[in-house]
């Protein structure tokens, strides 16, 4: 408010704004926080070990090849491809039960109009005894339902991980009739747990994943996702 | 993969429609899309075995009733004399040639062999070859074809390294570099294994009598050569995701079969180097445990039958068929069980997570944040490639090209860079932060800071109040004034004599450890609101922006509130913004006046004076509608 002559009147307050992706990424992690997964971070930088070894995702496999991932420093290195690195360092730190999800930036070898060499995703996940892939479905369900509201249809279809098994990818129909991917999931694959030292006979989990640019997309109706990195003001103004 | 619905039939005994099928290989995870009967299947990496007809019937198998057994020749087959040398055994140990010569030459190509080529918009190469393409697509079998008369009756599987050049038989000059899987003949290599073979001893439509190499590589073997020599074949998409080790002499045999069915065997012979019996995987029944993966109680006979239609082998144990590379435990088992039963028909069952987690958006950097957007700050995100170099700069091995070669080590570059893109937009204000890792080399170690930098540049506010003022050092200071916090030696001015821009306006910034700067922020109580909807983006414009500058004169200070409540609701094409920069009292004529922004900007083009002179009227005449408001241009 200003004042003039004892005549108040409202003045455009010049307030900023969060990044849209920060906003996204915020709401999904506060959603899963109602649900009881505590927010954890990691390094972008990680091992081979940490970022594909320790997730089952073998040498061979072509996401490890120089055209799709990041290698640093003579090759010591990787600029982590998911944040699942920092749920298998959460694994390895705790004893189950234990659920986190951690969101951050990501990075693969990609650079034209649907894709960008840097993104970002959260990721959660949950070690308990008897978790199973119908309460994987009950909690995608609920978080998919806070994200685009209850009345949305969403589709399930076998995928493949390797660091999950059985793998899932969930679609949603939009209005105009198309399915739209939005997820990835699947119960935690026992050779992630082994390799976390946690026993898979007697405990099982659950995982899953979303590009946070992607729900921003579908959320706000951007079209180009390289209009989020621009840094132009017309662009950030929108989402005060 | 593309596969044609007609040829697909073939496999099918029952004859389900496109819609039937296309819903069915949703359900087993083979996502498609549908053009003029054609289905093109994007596989999951894990599932080599689909990438055939027979491959894809296999597994649709548990919907309908198939025919998974082509016609093959049945009668015995002479021994090849050969001399093969297999000097990698670790990447290849199974193998087999084929020799078959032909008479009389071709006859025309049965239906099942030209609708292949029609229906899926093949060029044809030659007898043999088209043979082998077929099969590949029938069976999955990638097999090579050498003219025999050239290839001779030696050849040699070394992984090595050369250092030669090599000419596909697409008619592609490549030159090897490093080690990789050849054959060898005569110490010259004649084909790239898994990948492609050379020009030299391949096939043409003169050969009638061709070596047919049929083999098992490792998918580790393959991976990574197709993109290393930018050679993408069917048959490196293939090896890298597994063939069947079990499927040679079927092959051939069909091979021999389709060869018949259209021209005059004169001689068959067979070489086998299969040096080690095949072990099928074996897993333990547990029908209990596969049940307690999905959640579902499962019926051990539903169970069985779901196995045994997918080919599974089911005594003791389950024993895991040969062209299935991709099962080793229970969870495997379980996807199969559950994309089968359809992950949609899968009842959900309530969770309940036992963990107690801790409420986010509480810390002091969160409140920081929320700090700096109530004062005016945008925040923005920045890729951290970096064509800089420090002598503590992390180097990417792969980078995207030349300019993106190192890892950022400050923000600070980046919002330079976000501010010059802004100016060129004729943007006056800038606040920008940004809060990021940065990486940097130690001592050989790579260190990690989490850091905050602001930016500001040019006038404080669109105010009234703040127009006037310059964000510069002093601003910067005043902001953090009431915190204890000493940022003075912090705040640099960033020179533009090296930036591409002709605006002289002083750039300011401060870059810190975020714990530092958000120290004194810990106690507070602000609290940041998640959004509660999402704005619906309307697109920027890439067009400059214009704007004209009205001063309206007020006889009486009480029509302030309906000058601005009166522009505030003003609706013109092209109008983007509207602020009042400037309140003066002229205390001797009794006159307020106020003084008007307007921005104008078209998502079409570059707006012509005359076009924003049109608006400016109608502004004008909305807001002068009382004789207490005349309006003084500038």
């Amino acid at each position: 408010m200003s004042e003039k002559k004892g005549i108040s009147f409202e003045i455009a307050k010049n307030v900023g704004s969060f990044h849209p992706i920060t906003n996204m990424k915020d709401s999904i992690l506060s959603i899963l926080e109602e649900y009881g997964f505590k927010t954890i971070d990691g390094p972008e930088i990680e091992t081979e070990e940490y970022n594909f070894d320790m997730l089952n995702i073998k040498k061979s496999h072509p996401a490890r090849q120089m055209h799709d991932t990041f290698y640093v420093e003579n090759k010591t290195h990787v600029l982590r491809t998911h944040t699942s690195p920092v749920q298998i360092r959460a694994m390895l730190k705790n004893k189950p039960p234990i659920a986190f999800t951690s969101g951050g930036k990501v990075y693969r070898k990609d650079d034209d109009s649907t894709h960008l060499p840097m993104f970002h995703q959260v990721e959660g996940i949950y070690i308990d005894r008897d978790v199973n892939f119908a309460q994987l479905k009950d909690l995608i369900y609920k978080i998919v339902h806070s994200l685009f509201g209850k009345n949305v249809e969403l589709r399930f279809r076998p995928s493949y991980f390797p660091f999950t098994e059985p793998s899932a990818e969930v679609d949603i129909l939009s209005n105009d009739g198309k399915w739209l991917e939005v997820l990835g999931c699947g119960i935690v694959n026992p050779t992630v747990l082994e390799n976390c030292n946690i026993n898979s006979n007697e405990f099982s989990g659950l995982a899953f994943g979303l590009g946070i640019e992607r729900i921003s997309m579908l959320k706000h109706g951007v079209k180009d996702i390289r209009e989020f990195y621009k840094s132009n003001l017309d662009f950030l103004n929108q989402f005060k | 993969m593309k596969v044609a619905y007609r040829h697909l039939l073939n496999y099918l005994i029952d004859k389900p429609s496109p819609a039937q099928l296309s819903k069915k290989l949703f359900q087993l995870g083979h996502e498609h899309e549908i053009n003029d009967l054609i289905f093109d299947i994007e596989f999951t990496p894990n599932r080599g075995d689909c990438l055939s007809l027979i491959g894809l019937a296999r597994d649709l198998n548990v919907f309908y009733e198939t025919n998974l057994n082509p016609n093959i020749y049945k009668d015995d087959i002479p021994n090849l004399e050969f001399n093969f040398i297999n000097k990698a055994k670790d990447h290849c140990n199974r193998i087999s040639f084929l020799k078959i010569e032909i008479s009389g030459g071709t006859n025309p190509y049965q239906d099942y062999l030209e609708n292949y080529f029609s229906d899926l918009n093949l060029k044809k190469n030659n007898f043999f070859t088209d043979i082998s393409n077929y099969l590949a697509y029938e069976i999955g079998q990638p097999t090579h074809c050498y003219d025999s008369d050239l290839i001779g009756n030696e050849l040699t599987l070394e992984n090595k390294v050369n250092n030669s050049k090599f000419q596909t038989l697409l008619g592609k000059n490549i030159a090897l570099k490093g080690e990789d899987l050849v054959f060898s003949s005569n110490k010259k290599v004649v084909n790239l294994a898994g990948i492609v073979g050379g020009e030299s001893t391949s096939c043409s439509i003169n050969t009638n009598s061709c070596l047919v190499e049929c083999a098992y590589f490792k998918p580790e073997s393959i991976v990574g050569k197709s993109i290393k020599y930018d050679i993408h074949s069917d048959a490196s998409h293939k090896f890298e995701r597994g063939v069947d080790p079990l499927c040679h002499e079927k092959v051939l045999r069909r091979f021999i079969q389709i060869v018949k069915d259209h021209a005059m065997i004169e001689s068959i012979e067979l070489y086998k180097n299969e040096p080690h019996d095949y072990i099928n995987t074996e897993l333990e029944v547990d029908t209990e445990k596969v049940g307690k993966i999905i959640g579902i109680d499962l019926p051990k006979d539903k169970y069985f039958n779901i196995l045994r239609d997918l080919g599974f082998i089911i005594n003791k144990s389950i024993q895991v068929p040969s062209f299935r590379n991709d099962i080793f435990h229970q969870n495997d088992l379980a996807e199969e069980v559950a994309r089968v039963i359809g992950y949609d028909s899968i009842p959900k069952k309530t969770i309940s997570i036992s963990t107690k987690s801790v409420k986010a958006f509480t810390s002091a950097e969160d409140k920081l944040k929320l700090f700096l957007v109530e004062n005016g700050f945008y925040e923005v995100i920045n890729s951290p490639f970096s064509k800089e170099k420090i002598p503590n700069s992390i180097l990417i091995d792969n980078p995207l090209d030349s300019n993106r070669k190192f890892i950022r080590s400050s923000i600070t570059e980046s919002l330079v860079n976000n501010l010059i893109f802004n100016e060129k937009r004729q943007k006056d204000s800038i606040k920008f932060f940004e809060i990021s890792d940065i990486y940097i080399k130690k001592n050989d170690q790579i260190l990690k800071v989490n850091n905050i930098s602001l930016l500001v540049s040019g006038r404080e506010g669109h105010n009234h109040i703040e127009f006037s003022k310059k964000l510069d050092k002093k601003y910067l200071k005043n902001l953090f004034k009431p915190f204890d916090i000493n940022i003075d030696d912090k705040i640099i001015e960033v020179k533009r004599d090296k930036l591409n821009t002709k605006i002289k306006t002083p750039i300011y910034a401060l870059e810190i450890d975020i714990e530092v700067l958000s120290s004194e922020f810990k106690e507070l109580s602000y609290k940041r609101n998640l959004p509660q909807s999402f704005i619906s983006y309307i697109p920027v414009s890439e067009y400059p922006s214009s704007y004209r500058d009205l001063s309206f004169s007020l006889r009486d200070v009480n029509m302030i509130p309906i000058v601005i409540n009166k522009i505030s609701n003003l609706s013109f094409k092209y109008l983007r913004n509207a602020y009042m920069f400037d309140l003066y009292e002229n205390k001797k004529d009794e006159i307020t006046k106020i003084g008007y922004r307007f921005v104008f900007q078209s998502n079409e083009r570059t707006l012509k004076d005359i076009e924003i002179d049109e608006v400016i009227e109608n502004i004008k005449n909305t807001v002068l509608s009382s004789d207490s408001i005349f309006l003084q241009e500038f």
